[in-house]
This record gives structure tokens, sequence and C-alpha cells, in this order.
């Protein structure tokens, strides 16, 4: 018995955020009212606006020559608390810059999303996207992003 | 000077004793003060170029440099004063209005002596706004070297060490002032066995090594204290691993370089080429698992393969890169089972009066103590070590190796074996001294010390003898002491 009054009890509740919301939306609708209640975003046709100090998935930025800004100092993989940048470089023979990355990857499933490889790259080689969560993948190794996903557009 | 007369001298007021004539800059660092410096090194004749050294001695109305000044009886010494902190400060300003400050892409950084005094000197911008002086980048030098001469500050180590050390005299140091460089004499090329050490002395990255470039920064490294294993001398050396779990997943290589380590009754300061540069088999080429005729079998068929020689005449060829903990194990494992044991190891190669020996193995002196001596029999059953082309061709061949060769398949088994940066032990040099390695990394696969595979064998043949490294080693000691005393 006590059962079936608390079922009522959490009904009741769910009725009355669903009445409450509804009318402050028709309100918020005829342009009575600012507050909009409590709405579900369509996502993905529609999207909530990111705060800009949100940090998401990397990009590898490149010079006005084409190359690759980084140079392969290492200085991200050294900041990173997660462990989770990969680089190997190698040496570029026909520009003044001698050292470039023949391998960058980050493990995007370990990362900590804290931008510290952002704030210690000396070239600003590496930033992070402010707008784009698409992140989900099937599997694991996928969110292991090389060079190629890392500067796509 | 050995043995010369000690005397009495006073650094930053501490009483130090030392000898007389050694140069104060030693003298201070015996006694735990270290002084700056670019162009003074241990191993070469005092330069005195660098002007990092100065320090302040009683009576004396101008800094001296510590690396030129012997030491003398109630010598006062101040290292680290005010002034003398200014001045460094001055030397290092110096030196950087025409350095690059590329540390980013440069393999020194993080073990180089310019920015770590930049950090406890300096630590100002610079004052100097003119374009900096351009000079010749990735100049190569033979062998492995690179040279970059906006990032030398001419402390002319490399020159002195070629001069000094090998005697060789490749590189003198062109043009003057601001546009000095070092350079190649004409016609020539860096090209003897001792090349890799200008790369160690060099205080900053102006001399980097083809071999070790860009592969991996220098405070990503484990550094583990091991011994040579290329000849009889037995350097002492650093090995250099990275087994980073992520690394590892798109990279076999563990091994970075080969880095010496000082020991003056030994090596010094020094190393040879091969011994530097050998260090590729550790991470290529590798068995990882018992085999037999040339297909991967598991330990537990691999033991019945060895239960099947059961009742044969064997003889077991030990090698001299074994250590001797596992010589006498494996002695002993031998008389116990009544097989015959003799001694495979590589031939002889060259020598020089710097380093190099004639006997190419590290413990042929270890083999000698154990009374192993090198013969050949024709028994049914070979055992062999290491040196697969030691092998008589017999009906059965078992081996015991670290690395894959040509005809694998001509053996009955096969089993892997770690290497030496993979274990630990000692190995009896040529002089006689016993020196220690230690492990740098876990085995590759499924290969283990050989120590631990004569427990194998012993199981295998149905008899108890524990492999205990350190049991060994006192036992080995006891040859050892009789040896020695006769
Ligand atoms: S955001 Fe943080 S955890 Fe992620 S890669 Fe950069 S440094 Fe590493
Ligand atoms: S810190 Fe910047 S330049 Fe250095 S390796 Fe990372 S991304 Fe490249
Ligand atoms: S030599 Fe030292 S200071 Fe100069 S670029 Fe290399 S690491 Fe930096
Ligand atoms: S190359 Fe290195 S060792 Fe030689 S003078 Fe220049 S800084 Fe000194
Ligand atoms: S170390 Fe003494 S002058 Fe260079």
């Amino acid at each position: 018995m006590k059962l079936f009054w608390e079922a009522i009890k959490g009904l009741g509740i769910t009725a009355r955020h669903l009445i409450v919301n509804l009318w402050k939306f028709s309100l918020y609708y005829v342009g009575l009212s600012r507050d909009k209640g409590v709405v579900t975003v369509e996502y993905p046709e529609e999207r909530r606006e990111t705060f800009p100090r949100v940090r998401l998935r990397h990009r590898l930025l490149r010079r006005e020559d084409g190359r690759l800004r980084c140079v392969a100092c290492f200085m991200c993989a050294t900041a990173c608390p997660a462990e989770c940048i990969y680089i190997e470089a190698e040496e570029d023979p026909d520009h003044p810059l001698e050292k470039r990355p023949r391998q960058f990857l980050i493990d995007l499933g370990k990362c900590a999303y804290c931008g510290f490889c952002v704030e210690a790259c000396p070239e600003d080689a590496i930033r992070m996207d402010v707008h784009i969560p698409e992140l989900a993948e099937y599997e694991r190794d996928n969110l292991i992003y090389d060079i190629e996903k890392l500067t796509k557009k | 000077m050995p043995g010369g007369k000690r005397i009495k001298i006073i650094i930053d007021g501490r009483e130090v004793e030392t000898e007389a004539g050694t140069l104060l800059i030693k003298a201070a660092e015996d006694a735990g003060i270290y002084i700056p410096r670019f162009c003074y090194h241990e191993g070469l004749r005092p330069d005195g170029n660098c002007r990092m050294c100065l320090v302040e001695i009683e009576g004396l109305r101008k800094p001296v440099p510590s690396c030129m000044t012997p030491v003398k009886e109630g010598m006062i010494v101040r290292t680290n004063t005010p002034a003398l902190q200014e001045h460094r400060k001055k030397v290092l300003e110096f030196i950087l209005t025409s350095h690059p400050m590329d540390c980013p892409i440069c393999d020194q950084a993080g073990e180089c002596v310019l920015q770590d005094y930049y950090f406890d000197y300096d630590l100002e911008d610079r004052r100097y706004l003119e374009d900096r002086e351009r000079k010749p980048k990735r100049v190569y030098w033979g062998k492995n070297l690179i040279y970059d001469a906006e990032r030398c500050i001419l402390c002319r180590r490399c020159v002195r060490f070629l001069d000094n050390v090998t005697g060789t005299r490749e590189l003198g140091v062109f043009e003057r002032g601001i546009h000095s460089y070092i350079g190649l004499f004409d016609g020539k090329k860096i090209e003897n066995d001792y090349s890799g050490n200008l790369v160690d002395i060099c205080p900053v990255g102006a001399i980097t090594d083809l071999d070790f470039r860009f592969k991996m920064r220098v405070w990503f490294l484990d550094r583990t204290p091991s011994i040579c294993p290329f000849c009889a001398r037995g350097c002492n050396i650093e090995i250099h691993t990275n087994t980073d779990r992520l690394r590892n997943r798109f990279s076999s290589q563990r091994v970075f370089r080969i880095k010496p380590r000082k020991n003056q009754d030994v090596n010094g300061w020094w190393i040879c080429d091969e011994g530097r540069y050998s260090y590729k088999f550790i991470d290529e080429g590798r068995i990882l698992h018992p085999m037999s005729n040339g297909r991967k079998i598991t330990w537990e068929a691999a033991g019945k393969k060895l239960r099947e020689i059961i009742g044969n005449e064997i003889r077991v060829y030990l090698s001299a890169w074994m250590s001797n903990e596992e010589l006498i194990y494996w002695k002993r494992l031998a008389d116990l089972l009544q097989w015959k044991v003799s001694l495979v190891k590589r031939p002889d190669g060259d020598e020089d009066k710097l380093l190099r020996v004639k006997d190419k193995n590290p413990n042929t002196t270890g083999a000698k103590i154990l009374g192993i001596k090198e013969e050949r029999g024709n028994e049914e059953v070979s055992v062999v070590f290491h040196f697969p082309e030691f092998a008589p061709e017999q009906r059965i061949k078992i081996g015991i190796f670290t690395n894959e060769f040509p005809d694998m398949e001509g053996w009955e088994l096969i089993l892997p074996a770690a290497v030496f940066a993979e274990k630990e032990g000692h190995w009896t040099n040529f002089q006689g001294k016993i020196q220690k390695f230690q492990k740098a990394l876990e085995p590759l696969g499924e290969a283990m010390d050989e120590g631990r595979i004569g427990e194998f064998f012993a199981g295998a043949f149905g008899i108890e003898l524990p492999w205990d490294r350190q049991e060994m080693e006192r036992e080995f000691l006891k040859e050892y002491k009789k040896w020695s005393g006769s």
C-alpha cells in the first residue's frame, strides 16, 4: 500500500514538471515571459552554445608554406599528464627547421582534455577545438588520432 | 701526480685535503664543490678558454681560472661570491648573443650545461638586439657526427680530444672572433674508432649523433649501469632505454643509446664506436620462443624434446658471453650429469693502444678461472651457447641463442636466451676485474636468462639444482680467490 502511494507521488512530480514547464514555455512562446522553462535540446539539429573555456579535440596547425608547425620537440608529450601523446621525429632535409614529426598520435581515449599540451607548445602548433563535440567511436583504437586526422579541416 | 704530497687548502670555508699539483677545479669537485665549466674536462688537457670557472683566491687581485690553477698549500679559495656570480652571468650573456636557442629541436636539451647554467646564473632577457651571426648548420663530419656551428661555444674540447686522446687531429678552429667555427682540416673526415665520444664531451648541442638524432628526448630515458660486452676490456657503460607503453605499441625500439660511465681503472671516460653503436641486436632479430627445426614450439614441448636425449653422450659449449655466475652454474650442472664442457667465443679482432683489446668477448677470463677450455668433441649431442657457427656437425644440435641466424632448421631445439641488458650478473675482464652489469629491460618474448634455462635443463633431466644468482656469485668469488692467489 505504501508503495502505491509512493508511485502516485512520483507520477505527481513528473506531471507537475510537465505542466509547469508547458505553462512557462507557452508564455515564452507567445512573448509574455522570458523564462523558457526546462526544454530538451533537439540535438543534433539544435546545439547548445559551448563556453569559451571548453576544450575538445586537438588540431595540428600548418605554416604558410604548408609544413606542419610542429617541430617534434616533445614538449606537449612531456607536459601531458595522461601520457597519451606519441611522437616519432625525423630529419627534415629541405627545411631550416631541421626536425619534423614523422608520426604524431594522440590517444583521445586517454586524454584528460586539460590543455597542457597547447600551453607547452613553443611553436603554437597544437590547439584544441571549442565547438565540435563529436568524438564518439565504436572502437577505442579509432580514438587514437594521427597526423591525418589531426590536420583534417 | 699519483702519490704526490698531501696538502691542505680551504675552499668556501671548508678545509680540503688534496694532492699537490691537482687542479683547483678537480680538488673542489672531489670535495663535492662543483665549479661551473665549459672547456675543462677531466680527461683532456686544460685549455682555460671559456672563463666560466673563475674563482677568487685570497691574496690575488683578480679572479683566476680554477681549471688552470694547481693547488698550493694554504690557498684560501672562494667559488661562489656575488662578484663571481655576476661574472658568470656575463660570460653566459656573451655566449648567448650568438646562440640560436633552438633548444626545441636540439638533442642536447635536458643535459645541456648552457641551459643549466642559464637557470643557475642568468635568467635575463637578451640585451643584444642585433641580428644573430649566421653560421653553417648540419655539417657532416664523418661517421655519425653532425656539427652545428651556431650552437658551438668554441670550448675546443672536441679539438683537444682528437689531439690528446686519439692523436688523429682532424679538427681545428677556423676564422676569428665571432666568425670562428670548428672545421675539418682539408681533405679530412673523422674516421677514428672513438668518434662517438665527441658527442659526449661537447657541453652543448653543437655535435649531435646521427644514430640518436631526433629519436628521443633525453629526459624520457632510463639509465642503467652496465658493462660493454664487445671486448674483454669491459668498458663501463650506461644503457639508455625507454619502454613507455604507448611508445612500445608503435615502435619496438627499447634501447636508444649507449653512453660511457667513468671508471679510471678500466676505460677512463671513453668507449669505442663498436661498443657504442652495436646495441641494435638487443631489440632486432631476437628469438622469442623455443623452436624446433625452424618451427615455434612451447616450453613444455621443449622439455619433452630434452628428455628424449637423456642417455646420450652430451657436450655443452659454454660461451665467453655468459656471466661468471652462469658459467659456474652450468659447470656444476654438467658435472652432475657427466657432460663434457668446452668454451666457444667470438674470434679475435682489432686492438689499439687506447681501449680496444684483441679478445672480443666479455668473459674469457671468467671461463679461464673456471678451467673451461676451447676444445671440440664428437659426442652425439651438442648443446651450444650463443654462437651457432661453432656447432659440430652432429646428429643432434641444441642451441641457446639470443638472435636469429640463417639455418635455424638444422637445429633440433633452440631456446631463446636473454641478452646482457635483460639480466644481471658479473663478467671478469682481461685485467681480472670482476664487474657488474645490471638489468635494464625485461627479456623479450619468452626469452629467459641462461641461469633459468639451466634450471629448466636440470628439471628436464630430473635433478634438483636451483638457480640462485647470489649463491653462484659467492661460489665464483671462492674460485676467483684461489685463482688470483696462485
Ligand atoms: S589535453 Fe592534456 S591530457 Fe590531453 S593530450 Fe593535451 S596535455 Fe595530454
Ligand atoms: S609541443 Fe608543439 S612543436 Fe613540440 S611536439 Fe608538441 S605540437 Fe609539436
Ligand atoms: S645547445 Fe643547449 S642552449 Fe643551445 S640550443 Fe641546444 S639545448 Fe639549447
Ligand atoms: S663543437 Fe662542442 S666541443 Fe667542440 S668547440 Fe664547439 S662546443 Fe666545444
Ligand atoms: S673551464 Fe676553466 S676556463 Fe673553461
